[in-house]
């Protein structure tokens, strides 16, 4: 059952490309083709523009919240090449740090786990990946991973912070700076790759290949307590596939096709609680699925084009 | 855009079919290059394109020798018919050959032609595959030659009409992408019309494009991908190097002219995947991509180009970042159009070249080339609009609670940016577990109140789907039946009305005559058990009693009402021993001569059961004791616990309820439930010990272990119900203390419940469901905050929860606040955050001594002095904020500093304070329900039972259960005891039961004995009008208490041997040096505060004393009966504690706040509304800081709700 709660009408110029609501769902961010960022107050189904940020000098594609542990931060990619970290002070939006080392449109920003400090993970097409580490008082420090994806990246997302054998239990204090740093990417060769740092390297720890074409989008399933690791691609070739790696079967990752769409799969998004995959495909519709116990995927909810709200 | 791979090869090419997958480039030597060695050989080679690779150079995947060399290659895809899946590939020759191959052969180096046929009189220049169906495909030669091919019949090509005159060379072929049967063809002549249209159905052209100028070469078209009836026609001379847009409905000039290109242009390829992109390249060395739909078509961009300029150019089908060019220096080359630095230098191409010139030793065609220009890899330059497939239309991302974020962009209306539909962003809520959320709604609305909850315990139960849910709502459901260890029992399969009344068949037919008054009573009573007269009675009744019949009286009521696992006298006597009915125990076995146990039984009986038995015993009897008998009477219920046979646990459980004391039922019930955890097939009953003892974190153990198979929603709900029932039993009963309180176990479950209810958009559902701000886990504590800003800014009765994280934002990217830093550092080492300070708590007698002038100085060494450890926390709280509260040298400073306690389990749960509220708060709060009041009260309540001086310490025991009970109806007045000497009062099992233990202490004391069993034989609580008069309720334990000396509520203190001191010997004055050392919590005596002068309750509170006293005043003028005049002393009583801990400041601030609600509901007299807000400071609130006054609140509360006052 999906119904509509809120309509924002944004005022882009141009197409949007991106929406993302904040950690406590309050304010919500849309970037778009009109190359600006913009970010309302959303209640009770109403919406109040608070900010539009100007900056890009092209697309901006993808946006990405902070957590609220490092304050209001949002994080912007584009097709300028350019990743830009904004701050919220006082209700100001301003630039507080810009990265320019892409050789092409940057695609995709992920903020990384708050356990692992503020950290920003960016794909672009010029087929590398950078990963941002605040140092403190504004010192970001650039890590390169080149050619991580030949003919461009499309997608990162970071794995839930887990302490490595204890998927089960969430990690105390004291084992904080054992968090595994990982991080899934997604590319136009096909590949999903997983990335893990190693003494300070980022290097690539698995690379799943079943996509026939572009893999557009990942998204690392937030951990729910079990002993897995579960990603969700999509791709050109129209379908979503699932990745899992159980911590029992060493670390070895299996495939299972969620479905093949009519249309290019261009974006996925798992619930918090980890448990439904929205799907957004390319003829504007949007498919809720939810894992079996059988472990196959059922849809639950196919929202239409256009459509107001959806029937179960 | 950069040049990314290449092919060393001089060849016509194309690209494998976008189905294809991996791409491969078919490439046949092209019939109008020669390479370096003048080779005249001919090949057909495959090369795979692959990405992953990081190679420069393509390596050949396959190759086959041919005949003829090619003047064009095209590969179709697969269509219905065909032998292959990778589809076909079809090359013109240049001696008007078609020649068709199978791609999967090719990679198998192996020759296989699969057509060949020369229908062509010239060479075959151009090839197009339809793109609708697969199996056609057109030709083109010289004379306007043309032919349609049909794979399912190649031997008979078609043509699509009479030649175009004059005739020339079909230079290039062109299906339209939207309709099937039109194709396009062009003529290099100037003087004729440079393109046709053929519509295949008619079999004629149906338009020819002449070029106005009359100077347009065409060497290529390309059809619109999106709009049927547009098509660019490229022009080869070098007077007119032009690309012309024409749309064929106005078909008299070009629509757009792309003019850039100095030289004649050779190739034009769109993009069929976004029609804004066109690629052109022309003898000028110049590759261009363009938006021919711009106005003015605008270049996007400039290819790189090699040392010869390329005579094709080719979008790949499949990937759409990267294209192809041929050159006529030998190579294919792949760019990128998405930039990337180039992977390889152009040494590449160096080679090449090189290897030309070595083959001819000199520099002789390498000398023009623009050689060594690329050395370094330059930065490339994007497009400048980004491609169409990089824009991403559509989007649906989740947030919390279950929100779903999208948006959706028109594809058709891409173009035209005007409309609003790319504009909007629908924010959905998602709701995926419906039965989950009535099913919560439901059991929501059932803890609002006992009625509820009861009827809600009696729906699950009808709709109980197994025994097990069906045992679990029942044993749920009793807790609010006023006497829940009866029924408990009763649902164990002991009736002891049942019981009783069969065994008083005979009896009352006897004696129904004389006993009429007594019988009435029995009846009126539902009474569990008789008087000692009654037993005395009917004891001689029941000696005149056959065995035989009494065995067939009871035989039928064992076997079929109650599977025992024995049927014989022993589990008779058994029976009537768990249900206390000592007479008929005594009788039975004194019918099976078991002479000891009847007169250890009788014992338990009264003193004239006794005696009577004891007679008996003397007359003669064998005996053995069973060790049920030996429990009763020793009291070792944690070695029946231990030591049962499970199968039996029915009766180990009864026989817990009947006789634990409620500690010992706690632990007792817990350990029995322990051991059927352990039989895999008993595990299920665990759980039913686990309602009884009300050890919620046993329960969701239990049960997650048993229910462990499949985690989803239903699942979970039906453990939470339970336990929420349960929790709220464990409320009332509340005597359990950490019975009530959420272990960890519990706390997860709650915490992935609400989670569950969070995901689905119930955000407040969520909340109320949280366990209390006690409970430490992170994960709880997240959620909580996440949940509580995420309702907006107030959510209504919820204090702001503290900021689970410990904040790291400030540092980031501008300076750190001067005032904000040092002192975060001082707070509990600044972990735990704490949140702004929403409202002022006011200031207590310690925060009195702060003032702002020095509140820094004094803010690291304060210790708020009179309950120092629960206030250590709140010293980080003056560290607010940094952005709300920049400075705290403001006069309302002060007021932060003492921001609610509530902030100390959370810094505990950062890890920096490890305070446990209970640890700290026990010594001002009445933690334990049975306290020590001070001697002088024990003494002045003592009243005047005449006690040997070596039992003194017996009755100050017994006084200390009487003030502490939360629940408990108000102590008996020892003045009425003797006015309840009447004969038919009935004796109370259990009170006799506690007596026994003592012997073995005190084995010479057998008078004192039997005068206690008088005593408790005639105080009669189930006959008298008290509010509760259950035999095994705690509370009977302090009806009884003045009669009842040596009984010890309190668990082992009595047990022979484990507290000698305690075992009588002792004189009364050593009592209070020996209360400590044997109770768990002393507390602080109530009675001596009350005797010392008391610090005034805070002037904001005090409006909550008033109150409260004042509706205590109100009831009381009402003229209430006795039971409730009880009930409101109790209340005082517990109030007192209430205002010592406000008197200390030492309650958090959402109890307080939640007081005062209490206290503005009871001023407007909304009862209900009050009890609704006690109910919600009880379940977020830990335990042992409330337990001691707000059971007192209830009860004012629910008083005053009856009296209406």
């Amino acid at each position: 059952m999906v119904s509509v709660i809120n309509t924002v009408d944004t005022l882009h110029e141009d197409m949007i490309h991106d929406a993302q609501m904040d950690y406590y769902g309050l304010q919500l961010a849309t970037c778009s083709s009109d190359r600006t960022i913009r970010i309302f107050e959303v209640k009770n189904g109403t919406q109040r523009l608070l900010s539009t940020l100007q900056g890009h000098d092209g697309p901006v594609w993808q946006i990405a919240w902070s957590h609220p542990k490092y304050d209001k931060m949002l994080a912007s990619c584009s097709y300028d090449r350019k990743v830009i970290i904004w701050k919220e002070q006082d209700g100001q939006w301003n630039k507080l740090h810009e990265y320019n080392d892409h050789d092409s449109s940057v695609n995709s920003v992920c903020w990384a786990p708050h356990e692992l400090g503020l950290m920003l993970a960016c794909g672009s097409s010029d087929g590398s990946v950078s990963v941002l580490k605040h140092h403190g008082d504004n010192q970001w420090e650039a890590t390169k991973i080149n050619n991580a994806h030949t003919g461009g990246c499309n997608a990162v997302s970071w794995a839930p912070a887990v302490v490595p054998g204890s998927l089960i239990e969430p990690p105390s204090q004291n084992q904080q700076n054992n968090f595994v740093k990982k991080f899934v990417s997604a590319g136009c060769d096909n590949l999903v790759k997983v990335w893990c740092e190693k003494d300070g390297r980022w290097e690539e720890e698995q690379k799943l290949q079943a996509h026939t074409d572009w893999v557009r989008d990942c998204a690392w399933a937030p951990s729910i307590g079990l002993p897995q690791s579960k990603i969700a691609s999509c791709s050109q070739d129209r379908r979503v596939i699932i990745w899992t790696c159980d911590e029992a079967t060493g670390g070895q990752w299996s495939s299972k096709t969620l479905n093949e769409f009519d249309d290019v799969v261009w974006h996925v998004s798992w619930s918090l609680t980890g448990d439904i995959l929205a799907v957004s495909g390319g003829n504007n519709k949007v498919s809720l699925w939810k894992e079996k116990l059988d472990g196959d995927w059922s849809i639950v909810s196919d929202i239409k084009k256009g459509q107001q709200g959806s029937t179960e | 855009m950069v040049k990314i791979k290449q092919v060393n090869v001089g060849a016509n090419y194309a690209w494998s079919p976008a189905e294809n997958h991996p791409v491969y480039i078919a490439a046949g030597t092209a019939a109008q290059q020669l390479d370096a060695t003048f080779s005249s050989n001919a090949k057909l080679e495959l090369y795979a394109v692959d990405m992953t690779d990081d190679n420069y150079n393509i390596k050949c995947a396959g190759s086959i020798e041919t005949e003829n060399r090619f003047q064009k290659v095209v590969w179709g895809s697969g269509y219905a018919e065909n032998p292959t899946t990778s589809g076909l590939i079809v090359c013109g020759t240049d001696k008007g050959g078609i020649e068709i191959y199978n791609p999967e052969k090719i990679l198998e180096n192996e020759v296989d032609c699969i057509l060949s046929n020369s229908k062509h009189t010239g060479p075959v220049r151009s090839l197009d595959f339809n793109n609708f169906q697969k199996n056609l495909f057109a030709s083109g030669a010289n004379d306007s030659e043309i032919y349609i091919w049909d794979l399912k019949n190649p031997s008979n090509p078609m043509t699509p009409g009479t030649k175009t005159q004059p005739t020339s060379a079909v230079g290039a072929l062109a299906w339209n992408k939207q309709v099937q049967h039109i194709l396009a063809s062009t003529s290099s002549l100037t003087s004729g019309p440079c393109c046709v249209v053929w519509d295949l159905r008619k079999n004629e052209p149906i338009i020819k494009v002449q070029d106005p100028s009359g100077r347009m070469q065409c060497s290529d078209v390309s059809w619109h991908p999106d709009v049927a009836t547009q098509l660019v026609l490229s022009s080869e001379d070098d007077h007119l190097p032009v690309v012309q847009l024409w749309d064929l409905r106005f078909a008299t000039s070009p629509m757009k002219v792309l003019e850039k290109h100095s030289k004649g242009v050779l190739s034009v390829s769109w993009c069929k995947q976004d029609s804004d992109l066109l690629l052109t390249c022309g003898k000028d060395n110049h590759i261009y991509c363009w938006n021919p739909n711009g106005s003015p078509p605008e270049i996007l961009c400039e290819l790189e180009t090699g040392a010869q300029w390329c005579f094709d150019v080719q979008w790949c089908p499949r990937n759409p970042n990267i294209l192809s060019t041929g050159s006529f220096d030998g190579c294919i080359s792949i760019h990128s159009i998405m930039g990337g630095s180039p992977v390889q230098s152009n040494d590449q191409n160096q080679a090449q070249r090189n290897k030309i010139a070595d083959a001819f030793g000199s520099d002789a065609f390498a000398g023009d080339a623009p050689q060594q220009q690329h050395t370094q890899p330059k930065k490339t330059i994007p497009l400048k609009k980004p491609p169409k497939w990089m824009r991403r239309p559509c989007a649906a991302s989740f947030s919390f609670g279950g929100k779903l974020v999208s948006f959706e962009n028109n594809q058709t209306t891409e173009n035209q940016h005007q409309t609003s539909s790319h504009r909007t962003v629908k924010i959905s809520q998602v709701v995926t577990e419906v039965e989950l959320l009535e099913r919560s709604a439901d059991l929501r609305k059932a803890l609002t109140d006992d009625t509820q909850c009861t009827a809600y315990c009696h729906r699950k139960l009808e709709k109980a789907q197994s025994e097990f849910e069906e045992n679990f709502w029942s044993f749920l459901k009793v807790n609010f039946e006023p006497e829940p260890r009866k029924e408990f029992l009763q649902l164990l399969g002991y009736n002891p009305v049942e019981l009783t009344a069969k065994y008083r068949q005979p009896v009352n037919q006897c004696k129904d005559k004389q006993q009429s008054e007594s019988g009435d009573d029995n009846v009126s009573n539902g009474a569990s058990s008789s008087n000692g007269l009654d037993a005395f009675e009917q004891i001689a009744v029941a000696q005149e009693t056959k065995k035989q019949e009494e065995e067939n009286l009871f035989l039928p009521l064992v076997t079929t009402c109650y599977s025992l696992s024995t049927s014989d006298i022993d589990s008779l006597i058994s029976q009537a021993l768990l249900i206390g009915d000592y007479e008929a125990a005594v009788d039975l076995c004194l019918h099976s001569n078991r002479m000891a146990d009847a007169i250890v039984v009788a014992m338990a009986g009264g003193s004239k059961l006794l005696e009577k038995t004891q007679k008996r015993y003397f007359d003669a009897s064998e005996s053995k004791i069973s060790r049920l008998l030996s429990a009763v009477v020793t009291k070792n219920w944690a070695d029946v616990v231990k030591s049962c046979d499970l199968e039996n646990w029915k009766e180990a459980l009864a026989s817990l309820l009947t006789y634990a004391s409620p500690q010992d039922l706690i632990s007792l019930c817990d350990e029995l439930g322990e051991r059927l955890e352990a039989n895999p097939e008993l595990k299920s009953h665990a759980c039913l010990c686990y309602i009884c003892s009300g050890n919620i974190e046993r329960l969701v153990r239990c049960w997650s272990s048993v229910n462990s198979q499949d985690n989803n929603g239903n699942d979970i709900q039906d453990l939470i119900e339970k336990m929420m029932v349960l929790h709220r039993v464990a409320e009332q009963r509340s005597q359990g203390g950490s019975a009530a309180s959420m272990g960890e176990a519990s706390s997860e479950k709650l915490s992935e419940y609400a989670h569950m209810l969070a995901s689905q958009g119930q955000l407040g559902a969520a909340m109320e469901m949280l366990p209390a701000h006690s409970v430490p886990q992170i994960s709880i504590q997240i959620l909580r905050d996440r949940l509580y800003h995420s309702q907006g800014d107030t959510v209504v009765g919820y204090q702001p929860p503290v900021f689970p994280f410990s904040r790291d934002g400030s540092r980031v990217g501008h300076r750190p606040e001067a005032q904000v830093q040092p002192r975060r550092q001082m707070g509990a080492k600044g972990s735990a955050y704490p949140y702004k300070p929403h409202r002022d708590v006011p200031t207590t007698a310690a925060s009195a001594t702060c003032s702002p002038t020095n509140l820094n100085q004094q803010i690291p060494n304060y210790q708020p002095p009179s309950v120092p450890s629960p206030h250590r926390p709140q010293v980080n709280n003056p560290y607010a904020r940094p952005m709300q509260q920049p400075s705290y040298s403001g006069p309302q400073a002060p007021s932060n500093i003492f921001t609610p306690p509530s902030v100390a389990p959370t810094s505990q749960v950062t890890g920096m304070m490890p305070i446990l509220p209970s640890q700290v708060q026990a010594p001002s709060a009445p933690y334990q329900p049975y306290m020590a009041p001070t001697p002088q009260t024990m003494s002045q309540s003592m009243g005047n039972p005449p006690q040997p001086p070596s039992n003194m310490y017996a009755p100050d025991m017994e006084k200390k259960h009487n003030s502490g009970g939360w629940n408990d109806p108000p102590a008996l007045d020892p003045n009425r005891v003797p006015k309840k000497k009447k004969p038919t009062t009935v004796q109370s099992p259990p009170v006799a039961n506690f007596l026994v233990p003592s012997q073995p202490a005190i084995p010479h004391d057998v008078y004192k004995q039997v005068l206690h069993l008088r005593m408790a034989a005639i105080v009669n609580p189930s006959s008298s009008n008290l509010p509760t008069p259950k035999p095994i309720d705690p509370a009977q334990l302090n009806l009884m208490t003045p009669a009842a000396p040596v009984h010890n509520p309190m668990g082992n203190m009595m047990r022979p041997g484990v507290s000698p001191m305690m075992g009588g010997v002792q004189p009364s004055n050593n009592m209070m040096q020996n209360v400590p050392s044997s109770a768990p919590a002393p507390s602080v005596p109530t009675g001596a505060l009350k005797d010392t002068p008391k610090s005034p309750i805070p002037a904001e509170h005090q409006i909550l004393q008033v109150q409260f006293d004042q509706l205590i005043k109100k009831a009381l003028n009402q003229n209430p009966n006795q039971q409730i005049k009880r009930k409101l002393d109790d209340c005082s009583r517990r109030l007192e504690f209430l205002y010592d801990k406000l008197r200390a400041n030492s309650l958090s601030p959402n109890i307080i706040g939640g007081l005062h609600q209490v206290a503005q509901s009871m001023e407007s007299r909304d009862y209900a509304n009050g009890l609704r807000h006690h109910t919600r400071i009880v379940t977020q609130s830990n335990f042992s800081e409330i337990s001691a006054f707000m059971p007192g609140l209830k009860s004012l509360l629910q008083i005053a709700g009856q009296l209406r006052i």
